[in-house]
């Protein structure tokens, strides 16, 4: 990225004692976490995890909340938690589901608080800055961002960009995403680039479509975990999750704790082998010279990529 | 009786209306209009549970039928030709429109053709209400027909780089549309339905794009391992009943 000129409108750090951090707060774990993480820690874990995060509604319903988009404020309560125990437990990278294209069909109140709410927490986790570099965790967002309120996309431009240089850990938000939109923005990138004769038709395959998804630069995902007992992808990471292990749990997302997490974690371990034999099986092999040859054409994607981003941060 | 220590018991009377029974923890008592009262209070319970009407069941779903269902092998132990048959069977009695078998090491892929022919030779023995279509058969016909398409490895993320290979050389931007007609000319679609046989808790390479909303279903292995009863197909469908489709709202 080139030099950015912030302007008078990025969020300060505050360090104050009277502050309160909602991304990064300190949590104690169960007493059993220890023995727990050292049993875990002797099998393979999984570099990259994805969650669907389903069950606020149903919850703030049951719980007797005012509102559903209190449910969902419960539900980000809860998603700082998670991401604090897949830390712990050796995950480097937590891909999450936030807000699918499809959720747009809901209500106006209810696809307007969730805005709202998205904008105060992503103000929030600038002004818990400190953190984010103490931790050095990178975040990143994933899905048709376009389609979001431009002040959103503002804040998420420039979480992105303090971030960008942090290997620690890595959060992905899935925003105004669907995993079919995101495949079809990955093959119309590749059309443009034949159309540029950047790429030749024998150039295209599985590596080069991975290499042009929102998620090119991330692990692959090992272990997909979905809450409140439906059994169905949603539209969400369909390419990325084709053979990783899927996990589903029957409770509601803010009703998840650290044993349901670690049940997830030991059934990935339990499942490792078959899956990688049949990873193995079902790759597609490219061959290094291939993705040389397809290096033009990549970088020209990034720059595309990043003009609309540092357009956002010097508007 | 005045109802000390009374709990009551609701029953369903003939006519739907509620019948309140009162039991009372008093000792008895030797008075006669107390013991009359007792008798009384007899006569009422015994009337009530002679013709007391149990609560009626709740009424098991409506089932639905999907219009695709797909089978996903994720075990090589488990593909049998007379498990395909009999899920054939079962879609045919059902009314499902479209089958998709799947199996990651393309043991089905592969012998497709074979399969079919033992297939074909099978079901034209026998009197069906509607026709099957194996494969790339083309339905000229006016009936509706059960289409048996079989997928392997070769068809998961690989059709998806197929139908970017024939994409890019469009002058339009690719849509989602786009990309879904480009898998339905390989008889590649969303299904509704996913059944999943195999202790293998992955989706092991079928067709990503097509499983946005799809149901899916695990089990470790039929009841016997190379049949699908009757009522085991019931319960699939079932289960497939009982789920909310949200889709998103």
């Amino acid at each position: 990225m080139g030099e950015k000129t912030t302007t008078a409108k990025s969020i300060q750090p505050v360090q104050n004692k009277n502050f309160e951090p909602e991304w990064f707060v300190d949590r104690k774990l169960p007493w059993w976490s220890y023995f727990a993480k050292r049993w875990l820690k002797a099998g393979p874990l999984p570099k990259h995890v994805a969650i669907i995060m389903d069950g606020n509604r149903r919850y703030a319903r049951t719980h007797k909340y005012g509102s559903v988009i209190e449910g969902h404020s419960r539900g980000f309560t809860q998603l700082t938690q998670v991401l604090d125990w897949c830390r712990e437990l050796g995950a480097i990278e937590v891909t999450v589901y936030a807000f699918s294209i499809e959720n747009f069909k809901r209500s106006d109140e209810e696809v307007q608080g969730l805005m709202k709410m998205a904008e105060k927490k992503f103000e929030k986790l600038l002004q818990e800055r400190v953190k984010l570099e103490e931790k050095r965790i990178r975040f990143r967002f994933f899905g048709n961002l376009k389609l979001l309120p431009i002040k959103l996309q503002k804040l998420m431009a420039e979480i992105e960009w303090i971030t960008k240089d942090f290997e620690q850990g890595y959060i992905n938000v899935c925003l105004a995403y669907t995993a079919q939109d995101e495949i079809a923005r990955s093959m119309e990138y590749i059309r443009r680039g034949v159309q540029k004769g950047l790429l030749e038709e024998d150039d295209i395959n599985e590596w080069l479509v991975s290499k042009c998804l929102d998620t090119r630069k991330s692990f692959d995902v090992d272990l997909l975990i979905r809450t409140s007992g439906e059994n169905r992808l949603s539209d969400f990471m369909l390419w990325q999750c084709s053979n990783c292990y899927l996990h589903v749990v029957d409770v509601l997302w803010p009703e998840f704790d650290f044993s349901h997490l670690y049940k997830a974690f030991l059934a990935f371990q339990k499942n490792y082998r078959p899956i990688e034999e049949l990873n193995y099986v079902i790759r597609e092999d490219v061959s290094e010279k291939a993705k040389e040859k397809s290096q033009d054409f990549l970088d020209w994607m990034e720059k595309d990529r990043e003009t609309y981003t540092l357009s956002l941060l010097e508007s | 009786m005045d109802g000390l220590g009374a709990s009551h018991c609701y029953l369903r009377g003939p006519s739907d209306s509620l019948t309140v029974v009162e039991h009372c923890d008093k000792k008895l008592e030797t008075s006669p209009i107390l013991f009359v009262n007792y008798i009384f209070g007899f006569l009422l319970l015994l009337r009530t549970l002679l013709v007391f009407q149990p609560m009626p069941k709740k009424e098991s779903p409506k089932l639905v039928i999907p219009k695709h269902m797909a089978v996903v092998f994720t075990d090589d132990a488990h593909v049998y030709l007379s498990c395909l048959i009999d899920i054939i069977a079962h879609s045919v009695f059902y009314g499902i429109e479209k089958l998709t078998f799947f199996d990651p090491w393309c043991i089905l892929e592969s012998r497709k053709y074979e399969i079919t022919a033992e297939l074909r030779k099978f079901f034209e023995s026998r009197p069906n209400q509607r026709r099957i279509l194996f494969n790339e058969e083309s339905d000229g016909e006016a009936t509706k027909a059960l289409r048996v398409t079989i997928l392997g490895s070769n068809d998961g993320r690989a059709s998806l780089v197929r139908a970017c290979k024939q994409l890019c050389h469009s002058t339009e931007e690719v849509s989602i549309a786009s990309v879904y007609e480009k898998l339905a000319t390989e008889h590649i679609q969303d299904p509704d339905f996913l059944l999943k046989v195999g202790n293998l808790n992955s989706l092991a390479g079928y067709p990503p794009w097509n499983l946005r909303i799809t149901e899916l279903l695990s089990i470790s292995s039929f009841e016997v391992p190379n049949r699908v009863q009757d009522y085991e197909f019931l319960r699939f469908l079932q289960t497939y009943s009982s789920r909310d489709r949200r889709l998103g709202k």
